[in-house]
């Protein structure tokens, strides 16, 4: 006796009427078939027993739907419990890579954006002293703990598993500030000194003109860089202190950065007050000639409501399925601007070498959302370690800490908390169809907007996927060229 | 020869199929955990502490170190610990094994 699996995920195909796209959640099948046979197993579901439209299909055809697992012999409860161990296994396989290090020169910042979510940390009543740079004491310490937070993960002598390249991040606050800059040396000769390192920021870009001679090929060589929209804008929304404007400041940098031949992401932070303006500022891109230049990106992500901003700073807020349908309009009033990115572009490309390769998507599942829960540690000043950019700055929330003989000793119950949140930590998602490609959503979001940790924050994935699937589909059919994978960083 | 015969003679076109795969072609659920265990690297077992696949010996070429030999256009991972090709040192006897 059979039913239909609990993870199947219908696609409807806009421009094929007669098939629809079943994909299975974790067994990695990808398979079209007649709407018939779709109707049929979707009326195995749950407790239902409703005939499809058309009967029963083939003998053959029900041997291949139980063998790609969309038919299942499993109750929902065992393969729930199954499900649980594929996740667990792919957890523990997730935090058995290197880890990647985010160094906060300072919590201070220049710009006073109105959505920040470290806005707190620099009002008149927030002690001064947070906002201080990193001592090459504190930095000292934290290289030498390094070696053994490889090891947590693997990575020792022992084990025989070389350390690979390592990855520092600098991050903020604003890390790139010039008066930071002998931090920002002393971390990047301290990081050189230990072995092989690729060096990325992200910054506002304000005074990178202090940083020329570190910025290229071998130095930083990737930048993530914020405008929220076309001058104007931008300069309505990121301001200094004293209200002064800041986007032709970073503008000449950006193009410094590039000169030097480092790679640029531009990020255009969007709500429903600057979505419209995007067309314009693609034109001001263009016409500086950044988007013919190797290295240069942009995207987009969404203003999201947070816990210092709650609604967003007074943004007009929107999901990531409502950007990206009012991104793909936006383009095509505009095409020229078609070389800003989605938010799930990289999730098509993935879908789309599935198609084009038949390949095998499980290596790829996910059963976390992000490397908080894995493998990324973000250090700040005071030697405190978090394991999310998001809930940086508080004691409170740190998932440990560089002890003055530069040992991490952790938080244990912090660090459990993030590094313990998975697929499995809550119901939704461990019978979710879409879990091993969306990770269960941003845990400081889920936290924020349902008030539990463990809780999932789907952000109109569902939609998301199948929208990509079908595209990828239907581009794969047409031949159309496939867009570079590109590495998925934190878009939240 | 009729219309009818005409139509019973004719091969199975596109629009006869009922499920085509896409990919993966010879997936098999039964085989689903021994894949699943390739391609971590881990025993798909209830106690995995301690059991790690760190031969870094892959047969692609990947050495663990982020210099892949093949360039495998579907690799997530950078080549890093998790290259889900079979491994030249046979790992996957690991999950028999244990």
């Amino acid at each position: 006796m059979y039913r239909a699996s609990t993870y199947n995920i219908y696609v409807d195909l806009p421009e094929n009427e007669k098939d629809v796209l079943l994909i299975h959640g974790y067994t990695g099948a990808y398979d079209r078939v007649s709407r018939r046979v779709a109707s049929y197993v979707r009326g195995l579901s749950g407790n239902k027993k409703i005939e499809g439209r058309g009967g029963t299909p083939q003998q053959q055809t029900i041997e291949t739907l139980l063998r790609r697992g969309y038919l299942t012999e499993k109750s929902p409860e065992e393969e729930e419990a199954f499900f649980c161990r594929f996740a667990e296994l792919l957890h523990r396989s997730s935090t058995q890579r290197m880890p990647g290090y985010v160094f906060m020169p300072t919590y201070d910042c220049n710009l006073r954006c109105h959505y920040c979510f470290q806005a707190h940390m620099r009002t008149e009543d927030a002690p001064k002293s947070l906002l201080r740079a990193m001592s090459p004491q504190a930095i000292d310490r934290i290289f030498a703990a390094l070696p053994g937070i490889e090891a947590k993960h693997g990575f020792s002598p022992e084990t025989g598993r070389p350390v690979p390249r390592r990855s520092v991040l600098f991050f903020g606050g604003e890390p790139l500030l010039a008066r930071s800059r002998p931090a920002v040396e002393h971390i990047m000769r301290r990081a050189r000194e230990m072995g092989p390192v690729v060096f990325s920021a992200i910054s506002n870009g304000t005074e990178l003109d202090s940083y020329e001679d570190l910025i290229g090929p071998g130095e930083i060589e990737s930048f993530q860089i914020t405008l929220d929209g076309p001058r104007d804008e931008h300069d309505q929304r990121r301001i200094y202190a004293d209200g002064g404007a800041s986007f032709d400041r970073i503008a000449d940098n950006i193009s410094m950065v590039l000169s030097r031949g480092a790679k640029v992401s531009i990020r255009m932070n969007i709500d429903h007050g600057n979505i419209h303006q995007l067309a314009l500022l693609a034109e001001q891109i263009i016409d500086r000639g950044w988007s013919k230049q190797k290295g240069f990106s942009a995207y987009v992500a969404p203003i999201h409501s947070n816990e210092a901003n709650p609604g967003g700073g007074g943004s007009e807020i929107m999901d990531s399925w409502v950007l990206t349908k009012m991104l793909t309009e936006e383009i095509a009033k505009f095409p020229a601007a078609g070389f800003i990115g989605r938010m799930d572009d990289s999730l098509l490309s993935r879908l789309r070498s599935i198609f084009d390769q038949q390949g095998d998507p499980t290596p790829g599942f996910k059963a976390n959302f992000c490397g908080a829960h894995s493998t990324m540690y973000l250090f700040d000043a005071f030697c405190d370690v978090f394991a999310c950019w998001e809930h940086t700055g508080s004691v409170d929330e740190r998932i440990g800490h560089i002890s003055v003989d530069g040992t991490f000793e952790p938080a244990e119950k912090e660090n459990d908390r993030w590094r313990g949140r998975t697929v499995t930590t809550n119901a939704g998602c461990r019978r979710c169809r879409y879990a091993f490609y969306c990770g269960g959503g941003c845990a400081s979001l889920a936290e924020h907007h349902r008030g539990e940790f463990y809780s999932s924050f789907c952000d109109g994935f569902s939609r998301r996927f199948s929208s990509a699937a079908a595209t990828a589909y239907s581009e794969h059919l047409a031949g159309k060229a496939a867009r570079p994978i590109e590495e998925d960083t934190c878009r939240q | 020869m009729n219309k009818k015969n005409e139509k019973e003679e004719a091969p199975l076109g596109y629009d006869d199929l009922e499920i085509e795969s896409l990919n993966i072609s010879r997936l098999d659920v039964s085989e689903l955990e021994r894949r699943i265990e390739l391609a971590t690297g881990m025993p798909m077992v209830d106690d995995i502490f301690g059991v790690w696949c760190d031969c870094n010996g892959h047969s692609c070429g990947c050495n663990g170190t982020n210099n892949c030999g093949t360039n495998c256009n579907d690799c997530t991972t950078f080549c890093g610990s998790n290259c889900y090709t079979d491994c030249v040192a046979n790992c996957a006897t690991l999950s028999v094994e244990l």
